[in-house]
């Protein structure tokens, strides 16, 4: 370990300038790193928020519109949507209950929309059957809705609970199929969600038909045509941070490596005192191991500090994506990295004949 | 001496290899992140010189003699031609791109080339077109049918496709939906055939200027901009002037249900500068980034040589020479660089390997890659300079 000391020490005083340019490109790399780290989730995070937007078409209804009264359209407009539609989300409240619909429409008939329930966690019971909601069985499964078996009035109408979900909050929540729900309940959101981009047409007929319907008493979200430029911006910044990374990485490189060819002199004279390749190979990874700790440490503080807000309040972020484990792991990763490639190097200087080695760094 | 210089690049091999790569990397990204700002401000830098808070946006400009206006500054109008074409495509519109239009925004292709790049007869017209349900393509011809804006009658015009353009981007076309949360950007059309349905065509003034006749235009929307010196009582009468006219022409009048055009301004420049403030970081990092980057190179540079230079200059070897050997390795790896970043923009836009980005070369990007590139290649030959004066030579220590 003093032997290591040793080492920074003289390595400060021999390559002053490079050593600095050293730390500071390393202590940059790792501030960059983060930075990137942020920009990266940020407009990742925007990308897909966007992108799931433009697929669906939403109505959201402002007064007391039943739903004996939505029966009659909402066919007319899933047979016109149904080759591009993924499923439809439908979500209405009565006295007791907050109901959902989840189902797709393929040829007249209805299912459970796979892309929902595929990942359902259920406590008990099972899921209502594609079959069942065709042949309009009263069941229905939920959140916080009793157990199996138990039987729950909705505005006048009686459902068996075939399966009970995992409590993640406390409100009641019951997932019903369209076929059978109640005409007392309240609407309060349509929404269809493609699997294709939806069209023009597609949102007319959907205006057209609830408007018709409802006229006041809904509002239609406006048409969203898919803004490709917005999207090849995001993804132009997303590869700008990766980018960066890579520079960062390269400089870094051509740092320690014009280091690793400095030392070959002094691992040409550890081999001739006896040193083993191994124990040279240690000594060389240490120093470096040590002073990027160092470097990295500093980096964290320092963006912690000063940088992370900063970040947070250019990018909007609600959340913050910055979480200790995040900082971990790119620390980890940064570190192995440099350990690895250093390791690589260290190996090839290493590997030549002694007298090879003070040949080459005598000029 | 350049013989010496090449063997000198050689045996630094690895050193320059890595070198290039920093370089052209950093070539690359300075031509991704001036690409996307370009793009991402094209419809502010098209929009600003003509909406202020004293402006007043036209929806449907056709009838509308802005001359009757007072004190008007400059004018921004769409240009929209009704047109049908022979192929059975459900063409309606040709839109026209004037000189500044196609500076600022030119629409972005899927294929083909710039129009004013195509040689075509006298009377061909030369357009762009989007996708289509005919399948017509770059190289294609068709027939266009105008209507003259003076007689009834239509007119011919024979048209060579010189592109295709892709969808979901912002056209020099108007909008026909108009609401009170609208942004600046909302004026203009995003266009998408996929979800609209609708084809449309483009050409530029020059190419229009081919037919000789005045042709029957729709949908033109109009930003009027006045002078600074505009009274609230002059804009006022402006203002109904231009529900008057409307009215005259279409029998409604669009100019209220638009925002106000000082809440599209205030918008507007809040917009700007969420976008440009989203860069700020990055630029900062960029920049802090390049610098240490090109530090790096030449400081190690040096580092390298100049001990060796100073054995060859007591050999005999004049400063210039040792400061030659270095600028032509740094010019090496430079068009090396070069030659990398220009393979990778040409090979990325053309096998899109990291999805679509905007990645262009163009005059100010080509700029800041020969400034980078000067700037390694001077510093190198400065420092060299500097560590290769005589009283330094006389610290030399031979190992």
């Amino acid at each position: 370990m003093k032997l290591v000391l040793i080492n920074i020490k003289n390595s400060i005083k021999e390559y002053k300038g490079v050593y600095v340019l050293l730390i500071v490109s390393q202590l940059l790399a790792v501030i960059m790193l983060f930075m990137a780290y942020g920009i990266f989730c940020s407009y990742n995070a925007s990308k897909q928020e966007y992108d799931e937007s433009c697929y669906e078409l939403s109505a959201f209804f402002s007064e007391n519109v039943m739903m004996g009264e939505f029966k009659e359209c909402y066919t007319e407009i899933l047979e016109q949507v149904e080759p591009r539609l993924n499923y439809f989300f439908l979500f209405a409240k009565s006295e007791d209950y907050e109901i959902v619909t989840y189902n797709e429409y393929h040829n007249g008939r209805f299912t459970n929309s796979d892309k929902i329930y595929k990942y359902k966690r259920l406590k008990e019971g099972r899921l209502v059957t594609d079959q069942e909601i065709n042949d309009r069985k009263n069941y229905v499964h939920g959140m916080n809705v009793g157990s199996v078996g138990d039987i729950i009035e909705i505005e006048e109408k009686m459902f068996q609970v075939v399966g009970v979900e995992e409590d993640e909050w406390l409100g009641t929540t019951i997932h019903m199929a369209i076929t059978c729900y109640p005409d007392g309940v309240v609407l309060k959101n349509f929404v269809l969600e493609f699997e294709k981009l939806p069209t023009l047409k597609d949102y007319e007929v959907f205006k057209r038909v609830l408007e018709n319907e409802f006229g006041e008493k809904v509002t239609i979200q406006e048409y969203k045509v898919k803004n490709e430029e917005q999207l090849i911006a995001i993804n132009s910044i997303i590869v700008l941070s990766v980018a960066v990374g890579v520079i960062a990485a390269l400089d870094t490189a051509l740092l320690y490596g014009y280091i690793m060819k400095k030392r070959k002199r002094q691992m040409a004279i550890f081999a001739i005192c006896g040193a083993k390749r191994l124990y040279r190979i240690i000594i060389n990874e240490i120093e470096i191991f040590i002073v990027s700790l160092v470097t990295a440490t500093i980096g964290f503080v320092i963006f912690r500090l000063l940088v992370e807000k900063i970040m947070n309040y250019v990018y909007n972020n609600t959340v913050s994506i910055y979480s200790m484990t995040a900082y971990g792991l790119m620390l980890v990763m940064y570190l192995l990295s440099i350990v690895i490639l250093t390791t690589i190097a260290t190996i090839i200087v290493n590997r030549k004949r002694i007298l090879d080695m003070r040949r080459e760094c005598s000029v | 001496m350049f013989k010496f210089a090449l063997d000198e690049y050689v045996k630094n091999i690895w050193y320059n290899i890595i070198s290039v790569f920093i370089l052209a990397v950093s070539i690359i990204v300075s031509a991704i992140f001036i690409t996307n700002l370009i793009q991402e401000t094209k419809v502010y830098r098209l929009v600003k010189p003509y909406l202020d808070e004293k402006s007043i946006i036209i929806n449907s400009a056709n009838g509308i003699d802005v001359s009757l206006l007072s004190k008007v500054e400059n004018t921004l109008m769409t240009h929209e031609l009704f047109c049908m074409s022979d192929n059975q495509i459900g063409l309606n519109t040709c839109v026209v791109y004037t000189d500044e239009v196609m500076k600022i925004m030119p629409p972005r292709l899927l294929e083909g080339q710039l129009i004013e790049k195509v040689e075509a007869d006298e009377d061909t017209l030369v357009v762009w077109i989007s996708r289509n349900s005919g399948g017509l393509s770059t190289g294609d011809e068709i027939t266009l049918n105008f209507f003259s804006a003076t007689e009834e009658k239509t007119i011919k015009v024979k048209a060579l496709i010189a592109g295709v353009i892709a969808d979901g981007q912002r056209i020099f076309m108007s909008d026909t939906t108009i609401s009170s949360n609208m942004e600046y950007d909302d004026i203009y059309c995003l266009y998408s055939h996929r979800q609209m349905g609708t084809p449309v065509v483009i050409t530029t003034e020059d190419e229009l200027s081919k037919i000789d006749e005045e042709l029957y235009g729709q949908n033109k929307k109009c930003i009027v901009k006045f002078q600074e010196n505009i009274t609230e009582e002059e804009r006022l009468e402006n203002y109904f002037k231009v529900v008057d006219m409307e009215e005259a022409t279409h029998g409604h009048s669009s100019v209220g249900t638009f925002p106000e055009s000082e809440q599209l301004y205030e918008n507007m420049k809040a917009s700007v500068r969420s976008t440009i403030m989203k860069y700020v970081p990055l630029t900062f990092i960029l920049l802090v980034l390049i610098t240490v980057c090109i530090m790096g190179i030449v400081l190690i540079k040096n580092a390298n040589s100049t001990e060796y230079y100073r054995i060859l200059s007591i050999c005999g070897m004049s400063a210039r020479g040792a400061v030659c050997i270095t600028g032509l390795e740094m010019l090496i790896n430079s068009i090396l660089s070069i030659i990398i970043a220009i393979s990778f923009v040409e090979l990325q836009n053309k096998y899109v390997f990291f999805g679509k980005i905007n990645c262009r070369l163009d005059s100010i990007q080509i700029c800041v890659m020969v400034t980078i590139c000067l700037i390694v290649i001077l510093l190198s030959m400065l420092i060299t300079r500097v560590y290769m004066e005589p009283a330094k030579r006389k610290a030399l220590q031979v190992p």
